[in-house]
Parts: C-alpha cells; sequence; structure tokens
C-alpha cells in the first residue's frame, strides 16, 4: 500500500493544482493580503499540512480550494478542472465541530446525504458503520449537547466521511481538543485515510501533528501570508505515537522551528 | 450555628399559595379599611358580580380571545413571511425592514381611533390592532434568529452543496425558531393590549368593552372581574406557547433544564 501510494505521489498529473495564487480582502482600512503566490501539487491520495502561524493564509487557500472563497489571482484546479464553488465529492472539518443541536447524532451524520438529496437507506447504514467504528455505536440518538469535545469532534468527522468523498479539507479539526484525544483522533484519522486512499488537505499550527501525519508539510509564514518551504516526510506507515520520540521525528521539528525562526514566527524567541 | 428548620413550602411557597394570601390580605385590608365598594371592591364582591352572571364574561371573553388569537396568527404568518424575505433580498431590507422600524418607533394605540374609522366597530379593528402591535416583535426576531448562524454553519452547508431551499428548511429555519419563540411570547401579549384597547375605543363586547360599560355604570367589581379575567387570559396564552414551544424545541439550551 506504502509503495502504490509513492507510485501515486510520484504521478506525472497532480489531482489539485494550485498555481500562483493570491488573496486579498478588502477591509475598512484598506486591502489586507491575506496569501500571495501561492504553488502546490497535490496528488492524488496524498495527505499534506498546511502548517504556520495564524494569519499565515493557510485556512483562507483551504476555503479556496474548497469553492467557498474565490481566488483574487491565480488558479486552483481539481481532476483537471477548475474550481468554481464547493466540487462533488468534498468533505469538510472545521474547528469548531458545527453539529447542529436539534438533530441526533445519527442525525446529524445524515445531513449532506439529506442535502444532496442521496439515497437515504443505504448511506444510513454508512452513517451507522463510521459511528460505531469511532466509538460512538452507543451515542447514535444521543443529542450534540449530551456528548464531550472528543465525541463531538468525531460526530464532525462522520458526517463529512459518510458520503465517501475523495476530497477531505480539514480545517485545524484538533485544535479545540485535549492533547490526549488529539492524539487519538490523529490514529483514527490516519487508520481512514489509509483505508480509503482519500486525498486530505490538513491546516494545523501544531508541528508534531503535521509531522505525525502528513506526506507532506507546507510550512507557510504571515504577513503577507505564504509558502516558505515544502517539507516531505519520509515515515512509513502506519505511524504511532512512538514515531514523535525517535531522532528523525526530532531533525523534522528542528527543521520546522528553525524555518519558523528565519521568518520571524516566534518574535519572541528573537528578542 | 445549625441552620434553622424552615419547612420548604414557606421557604420557596407555591404560586398558589403567594396568590390565595394575597386574596386574603386584600379581603380583609378592605374589612380593615373600609374602602367606598366603587373605589375598590373587596374580594367577595368581585366573585359576587362574577358568579351573577358568568355567560356574560364567557361570552366577551370569548370574543377577546378570538380576536387576540385571529391578530397573533396573523401577525406571526405575515411577519415571519417578511422576516424571510427581509433576510434573503437587500431590495426588501432597505425598503421593508427600515419602514417597519420607524413605524415602531411611534406608539401603535395612537391609530387605534383612526382603525375604528377605517374598518368599523366589529371585529376587523380589533384584530387589526392585535395585528399591528404584535407584528414588529415577530419580524425583529424572525430576522435575528435567521441571521444569526455561525459561518462556519454556513460554509459547512455550502461544502455540502445543499441548495438554497434545502439550507433554509434544514438549517437556517430550525436554528431561528427559538429566536422566533421568543418573538411570539412578546407578540402574544402585546396581541392582547392591541384588542384591549381596539375594545376601548369602541366596541359591542370583549372585555375591554366590559370594562368601559361598567365604570360608565360605576359598577367597579365587574371592572374587576374583567380585570382579572384578562390576567387569566394572558397567562393562559402565555403558558400555552410555552407548552408548545417545549414540544418544538426541545433541544434547546433554554429547554434542557426542563427536559431532563
Amino acid at each position: 500500500m506504502t509503495m502504490d501510494r509513492n507510485e501515486v505521489v510520484s504521478g506525472e498529473n497532480p489531482h489539485i493544482r494550485i498555481q500562483g495564487v493570491s488573496k486579498i480582502y478588502a477591509s475598512p482600512r484598506g486591502d489586507v493580503l491575506a496569501l500571495t503566490d501561492a504553488t502546490l501539487d497535490i496528488q492524488k491520495g496524498e495527505f499534506v499540512s498546511l502548517l504556520g502561524p495564524s494569519g499565515c493564509g493557510k485556512s483562507t487557500l483551504l476555503k479556496m480550494v474548497g469553492g467557498l472563497d474565490s481566488v483574487t489571482t491565480g488558479a486552483i484546479s481539481l481532476a483537471g478542472a477548475p474550481i468554481d464553488g464547493p466540487p462533488v465529492g468534498l468533505g469538510m472539518v472545521f474547528q469548531k465541530d458545527v453539529l447542529l443541536d436539534w438533530r441526533t447524532v445519527l442525525q446529524n451524520v445524515m445531513l449532506p446525504v439529506e442535502l444532496q438529496n442521496l439515497d437515504h437507506a443505504e448511506h444510513l447504514d454508512r452513517a451507522t458503520t463510521l459511528l460505531k467504528l469511532f466509538g460512538l455505536g452507543d451515542f447514535l440518538d444521543k443529542h450534540p449537547w449530551e456528548l464531550s469535545g472528543g465525541m463531538r469532534q468525531r460526530v464532525a468527522i462522520c458526517r463529512a466521511l459518510v458520503t465517501d468523498p475523495s476530497l477531505l479539507l480539514m480545517d485545524e479539526p484538533f485544535g479545540a481538543l485535549d492533547a490526549l484525544t488529539r492524539d487519538e483522533l490523529n490514529l483514527e484519522l490516519q487508520d481512514i485515510w489509509m483505508r480509503s486512499g482519500k486525498t486530505i488537505i490538513f491546516v494545523t499550527h501544531s508541528i508534531s501533528e503535521a509531522i505525525m501525519l502528513s506526506d507532506r508539510i507546507c510550512v507557510m509564514a504571515a504577513r503577507p501570508g505564504r509558502f516558505i518551504e515544502i517539507i516531505k516526510i519520509d515515515f512509513p506507515r502506519p505511524r504511532t505515537l512512538a514515531v514523535r520520540e525517535t531522532p528523525e521525528f526530532a531533525d523534522y521539528t528542528r527543521r520546522v522551528r528553525q524555518i519558523f525562526e528565519s521568518n520571524g514566527v516566534f518574535q519572541h524567541e528573537k528578542a | 450555628m445549625r441552620k434553622l428548620d424552615v419547612p420548604s413550602w414557606l421557604r420557596e411557597p407555591p404560586s398558589w399559595l403567594v396568590l390565595t394570601s394575597l386574596l386574603v390580605l386584600w379581603q380583609v385590608a378592605t374589612w380593615v379599611f373600609k374602602p367606598a365598594p366603587f373605589l375598590l371592591p373587596d374580594p367577595i364582591s368581585v366573585g359576587r358580580a362574577l358568579i351573577a352572571n358568568p355567560t356574560m364574561y364567557l361570552v366577551n371573553a370569548y370574543y377577546t380571545t378570538a380576536n387576540t388569537l385571529i391578530g397573533f396568527g396573523l401577525s406571526v404568518i405575515i411577519g415571519f413571511g417578511l422576516a424571510l424575505g427581509i433576510v434573503y433580498s437587500r431590495f426588501l431590507e432597505s425598503t421593508v425592514y427600515t419602514t417597519l422600524v420607524a413605524i415602531n418607533s411611534m406608539p401603535k394605540v395612537a391609530l387605534a381611533p383612526l382603525f375604528v374609522v377605517w374598518m368599523g366597530t366589529g371585529n376587523t379593528s380589533k384584530i387589526a390592532m392585535a395585528f399591528l402591535i404584535a407584528i414588529f416583535a415577530i419580524v425583529i426576531d424572525a430576522v435575528l434568529g435567521l441571521r444569526t448562524l455561525d459561518t462556519e454553519i454556513v460554509d459547512l452547508g455550502r461544502s455540502m452543496r445543499g441548495s438554497p431551499l434545502k439550507l433554509l428548511w434544514k438549517i437556517r429555519l430550525p436554528n431561528a425558531l427559538p429566536s422566533l419563540f421568543a418573538g411570539m411570547k412578546v407578540a402574544i401579549g402585546l396581541s392582547l393590549v392591541g384588542v384591549l384597547v381596539g375594545e376601548f375605543v369602541s366596541a359591542q363586547h370583549g372585555l375591554g368593552y366590559v370594562i368601559m360599560a361598567a365604570q360608565g355604570a360605576f359598577d367597579t367589581p365587574r371592572v374587576f372581574v374583567a380585570i382579572l379575567l384578562l390576567s387569566v387570559l394572558g397567562t393562559l396564552l402565555f403558558k400555552s406557547l410555552e407548552f408548545i414551544e417545549r414540544r418544538v424545541i426541545p433541544w434547546h439550551v433554554s429547554q434542557r433544564a426542563v427536559s431532563h
């Protein structure tokens, strides 16, 4: 499986092509350059992280890939077609779980099925299976407010997966969770990704989370938001939590930190 | 120091006990101070006035209730429709909403005599008053509810490629319900006030009419019966809405303590 993916990664036709993308927001105090000249090719089935401080444009870029925001200059294409609105086969997970309080866990997961008029019975099975897989089998008929933060975010992930999307965009999905729950969900996400071969773009500001999960990390800086360096992570899969204690992991961490430092991300340490 | 052993009914007296005590206090006060009956009648003579002619009160209460409910119902239907238009159309927002907010700042009871001139002394002018006075609360709270949606929820809905109608029905509408109920709970009381004002100006029946007629005859016990019936009516209307609310939005924060 690992070999197959490497083959795909080195393929010629990228699944997602981000070419010279910039984003300028108009604000009352003048235009804000949120992202400048971002170029990146992503292969089908690849796990790519956008890693950087707040204001580096990582969420903006994710939204543009998801067709929720327009590019100011440049172009983004998915499977050869330019992005024009949210594409078919898209799943999104946000930092907030945005579960709907009036729906049960199962009904929340079924929301995309209802919105897209997909076959109800078939997806109900899939939703139930997914929720069981994420350890929520006993909570199908509970309401969101009865769950813990980690469980709620698991429901949000199931909701993104229920239509079996080929592209998963995740905007700091585990940013609001405690460290242990976060580790757990990192492993569960890796499992899902390895089994399904989805393309995942993962926004985070955690260096270790990015190294742990990604095939490649796109290191970014702010003011203006930009790509600095793209780092390939060469750990075999499946990765365990123990990988974080290896010297290689420390090397990657050091490298990212040094990139951040030389680009003024850690102002405090320099002062 | 040990805490005093106060029984629970005294620490947190139930509402029936409070109300009964007030009635008893009122009765005793009238015995002691002996005010002129046309100024302040005692509860027993108010009770006698009610028992003397219960059908008359019932019929008049019926007119007031029916007109209140019709006016309120119309304000909910039309008000919510307007709110939808305002939320989805920039044009309606800058025309209808602006006009509504402007009209809202004037005291609407001042229009009651005009309505009687326009629509006569029958039920229509009362329903119109109830409607006019209630619709603002509906529109303003419904607009608020329809607009208050996390940007993440909006993005989520769009990422799922839902049609605008489906997004409205499955996300925006349920999300607006708590706010709509808040508006309705204000509006139901306002509707009753609207009908009453209409009945004060000119009417052939209704509890407001009973009050005006009895006042003309210095029959203060009858005024008191009508006032008591109006407060019972107001409470019943409000409680019925709360009852419906508990069944429609049991998931909302405000209802959870009740439903669990």
